[in-house]
């Protein structure tokens, strides 16, 4: 009837969605290695309104113009910038500075993370906190101990010698989708490449959540929320005006 | 709809948990042999949110639900050590836990100002609390002549004031991943399934008239404190601001 009385509910419906990526960005301020998230919207395609049935379009072209009916959610685009260090002074703690991920082995296949906070398992092998493998060169990684050190370029040694050199892989990041549990599938099936990515002992990579940037982020997202609501109630007020007020005598 | 209020709802869950564990290594920074405790946080499960240009699209399109709290892993790095003069004070310099039997089970612990207890005319080691410190053989440890006299060496080897041969050895075990104890109080951990077995120490390096003190860093568990305090208001504004979104969304026909 009235498109924009729909157009603007569409904008409300988007910023709502926004609202609840903010709001997981925000919960997890403290969650080490999470990368930010940001919803991308896009507008309707765009259509072409004709004149129907108007006595006065003769010999001219019936279009009036192109017109979109609002926006929706398009695509969620994680940032994969690099959060700050935070000293542990925890051997298990691993923080690759620069791209790529780490691999963990879980039940449904491998995983990628960027948390380091690993520990040792009760088998002595090197794990997430969640118990999932994580792998080297060759496979899991036995340490038996927390008395190993891991050099800069990813070699561990414990005082037996060489143990394993932690495997470090990167993608095309479009290509990662988040499975909870700080981890991240392939989803796409993007060729693995080789990082030469550094990686540092004691140290976990913090969230990149940038707590000032949200805010205003979500300042924003409020008020076009309301701007969109009021623009429904005053198309609404014309309405009622159409309604109850041009009939009368 | 809900999901900003969840998300911010369990954003402040979690800060609130880690309020708890700093105010729990506070309280202990003075606790001889206690490993401070750290709260990690792991992302929860995404769904899937709908494109309604493309319904069955591939697109990466999923809407985080909020946090979880990963692991309370105990942390058992650079203790402090402190001179005592009560022989029977020990501390182990390089990893490993005490075992001592309460109620019949046995458990670990890094506390090792122990006391001479006579029980039955018997001269026991016990812990401040009095449960019986084991040796080698997961016996109860007697001490003969002179409790302050006696000389415990580098290996556990006890030895009675004069003589020469050792009588027992007290235990000393480790365990592959000392992070996943479980505290049962009073200094005393539990060994679980995450933990591994109790192994013996290879070296346990024990010190004679010697504690070991709380590893909590007071600078750090502040540092700490602001950001989860900061980080629970964050949580709280999402709260405020997602319930006054909802508020216009019910004002629409006003």
């Amino acid at each position: 009837m009235v498109r924009g009385l729909y157009i603007a509910g569409t904008g409300m419906i988007t910023q709502m969605k926004r609202m609840d990526v903010l709001s997981n960005n925000l919960a997890n301020v403290d969650t080490n290695g999470f990368k930010e998230d940001s919803l991308l919207s896009r507008s309707f395609e765009d259509m072409l309104i004709d004149r129907i049935g108007d006595p006065a379009v003769v010999n001219v072209s019936s279009r009036v113009g192109q017109l979109n009916t609002g926006i929706h959610i398009d695509s969620v685009y994680t940032g994969f910038e690099q959060g700050s260090a935070k000293e542990t002074n925890c051997p298990t703690d691993l923080m690759i500075k620069g791209e790529g991920f780490f691999v963990v082995l879980t039940e449904n296949g491998e995983r990628y993370t960027r948390d380091g906070a690993f520990e040792i398992d009760g088998f002595g092998r090197l794990a997430t906190k969640s118990g999932d493998v994580v792998l080297g060169e060759n496979g899991a990684i036995n340490l038996s101990n927390n008395n190993f050190t891991v050099k800069s370029n990813g070699e561990i040694y414990t005082e037996d010698g060489f143990v394993d050199k932690i495997k470090i892989i990167n993608f095309d990041n479009n290509a990662l989708r988040k499975t909870g549990n700080n981890l991240y599938e392939n989803y796409l099936q993007s060729p693995e490449q080789t990082s030469s990515s550094n990686v540092a002992q004691g140290f976990v990579e913090s969230s990149n959540v940038d707590l000032a940037k949200s805010m205003v982020r979500m300042v924003e997202v409020y008020r076009n929320y309301e701007s969109n609501q009021r623009i429904i109630k005053m198309i609404d007020d014309t309405l009622a005006k159409a309604v109850n007020e041009i009939g009368k005598i | 709809m809900l999901q900003a209020l969840l998300n911010g709802a369990s954003g402040m869950q979690a800060q609130q948990k880690k309020v708890d564990s700093i105010a729990e290594n506070i309280a202990n920074i003075n606790t001889v042999g206690y490993m401070k405790t750290r709260i990690d946080f792991k992302d929860a499960v995404y769904s899937a949110m709908i494109d309604p240009s493309n319904p069955g699209s591939a697109e990466n399109l999923l809407c985080g639900n909020g946090v979880l709290m990963g692991q309370a892993t105990k942390i058992n790095t650079r203790p402090i050590y402190y001179e005592t003069d009560n022989p029977l004070d020990l501390s182990i310099t390089d990893s490993g836990f005490f075992a001592v039997v309460r109620d019949g089970n046995i458990y670990y612990t890094k506390d090792g100002s122990f006391k001479a207890s006579e029980t039955d005319g018997e001269i026991f080691l016990v812990t401040n609390g009095g449960q019986n410190v084991l040796d080698s053989e997961l016996q109860p440890i007697r001490l003969y002549g002179n409790p302050s006299e006696t000389v415990i060496d580098a290996e556990g080897y006890i030895t009675a004031e004069g003589e020469q041969q050792p009588y027992a050895q007290i235990a000393v075990f480790d365990f592959a991943n000392d992070g996943a104890l479980y505290s049962v109080g009073g200094n005393f951990y539990e060994e679980t399934e995450a933990s591994g077995q109790a192994e013996p120490a290879l070296r346990p390096n024990i010190k004679q008239k010697s504690l070991e003190g709380s590893n909590v860093d007071l600078a750090d568990e502040m540092t700490q404190l602001i950001k989860a305090q900061r980080a629970y208001q964050m949580a709280s504004k999402v709260i405020t601001t997602a319930d006054e979104m909802e508020g216009l969304a019910n004002n629409l026909r006003g």
